[in-house]
C-alpha cells in the first residue's frame, strides 16, 4: 500500500531527478521512490552499524533493524570495521570451559 | 563444526535457527546448508526456553532476537553459551552463564586433540580472514598452538 506524503527537496535533488528521468524513460515519481528506497536501506544498515558500535544493539537486533540476516550483518560490521573486543585473558578463560564439554 | 559434533550436541533456539538457516539458505549462504545437515542428524537440536524466561531476560537486558533466546535456552539447560555477540557476552556474564567464542573453541578442541596442529591453524587463518577478531588475538592464539611442537620437540631431544 502506498502513502502520500508532502517534503521540500533541494532543487538540485530535483533537477537531478528530472534529467535522470529523461534518461530512463521513467516517471518521476518512480524514480523519487525508487531512490527513497535505496536511501532508506542504505540508512537503516548505518544505524544498525552506529548502534551495535554504541554496544545498543546486539547482532541480531542489529540484523533486524537493517533487514539483513545474522552472517550478513556480521559481514557489514567487519566491512565497517567493527571487531570483536575480546581480549586473550576472556579467550583462555572461555577454552578452559570448552574444554569441559569436549 | 564438524570435529566439535563429534563429541558434543548442539542446541540451538528455534529463532537462531531461523536466522542462521532459514533466510541465510534464501542468501545461498553454504553454512545455513551444512547446519540444516547437521540438524537433519540430530547433531545439531532445535528447542525453545519457556516464554517466562525469554520474556524476564528480554526485560532484564533489553535484549531481543537469537541472543535473549540463546541465554534463556543457556540458563534453563545449564549450557555454555557459543556467542561472538558484545550484548550478549555481557547479559551471560550477569547470569553467570560460560562463553565459548569460535577463537577459544578452535583453541579447546585442539588442546583436547580433536583437530590436528595443521586444522587449528587452518582454522585460525580463516577466522582471520573473516575479520572480526582482532589481528593480535589470532596471532597470539597461533604462537601459542605453534609453540606446543617447539616444546615437544625439546622435550624429546632433551631425553635423549
Amino acid at each position: 500500500m502506498l502513502k502520500q506524503i508532502s517534503l521540500r527537496i533541494p532543487k538540485t535533488v530535483f533537477d537531478t531527478v528530472n534529467s535522470l528521468s529523461k534518461f530512463e524513460h521513467l516517471e518521476r515519481s518512480m524514480l523519487f521512490r525508487q531512490a527513497l528506497l535505496k536511501g532508506i536501506n542504505q540508512l537503516r544498515k548505518e544505524t544498525a552499524v552506529n548502534l551495535y558500535k554504541e554496544g545498543n544493539l546486539s547482532i541480531s537486533e542489529a540484523a533486524k533493524l537493517a533487514n539483513l540476516g545474522v552472517g550478513e550483518m556480521m559481514d557489514l560490521l567487519i566491512k565497517n570495521g567493527v571487531k570483536s573486543d575480546l581480549s586473550m585473558e576472556e579467550v583462555r578463560v572461555q577454552v578452559k570451559v570448552a574444554e569441559k564439554i569436549i | 563444526m564438524k570435529p566439535l559434533l563429534k563429541s558434543a550436541i548442539i542446541v540451538i533456539p528455534k529463532k537462531v535457527y531461523n536466522e542462521s538457516v532459514e533466510r541465510s539458505k534464501g542468501l545461498g549462504r553454504e553454512d545455513a546448508y551444512e547446519i540444516e545437515s547437521y540438524v537433519n542428524k540430530r547433531r545439531i537440536e532445535i528447542k525453545e526456553a519457556s516464554e517466562k524466561t525469554t520474556k524476564e531476560y528480554e526485560e532484564m537486558f533489553n535484549i531481543e532476537g537469537g541472543e535473549k533466546e540463546s541465554l534463556a535456552l543457556a540458563s534453563e539447560f545449564k549450557l555454555p553459551m557459543l556467542c561472538d555477540d558484545k550484548r550478549g557476552m555481557n547479559a551471560a556474564k550477569v547470569l553467570n552463564i560460560n562463553i565459548i567464542s569460535s577463537i577459544a573453541m578452535v583453541k579447546a578442541l585442539y588442546n583436547k586433540k580433536r583437530i590436528d596442529k595443521k586444522t587449528a591453524l587452518n582454522s585460525l587463518d580463516e577466522l582471520e580472514r573473516y575479520g572480526w577478531y582482532k589481528k593480535d588475538l589470532i596471532e597470539n592464539m597461533k604462537e601459542e598452538i605453534k609453540n606446543v611442537k617447539t616444546n615437544i620437540t625439546k622435550d624429546t631431544q632433551n631425553s635423549f
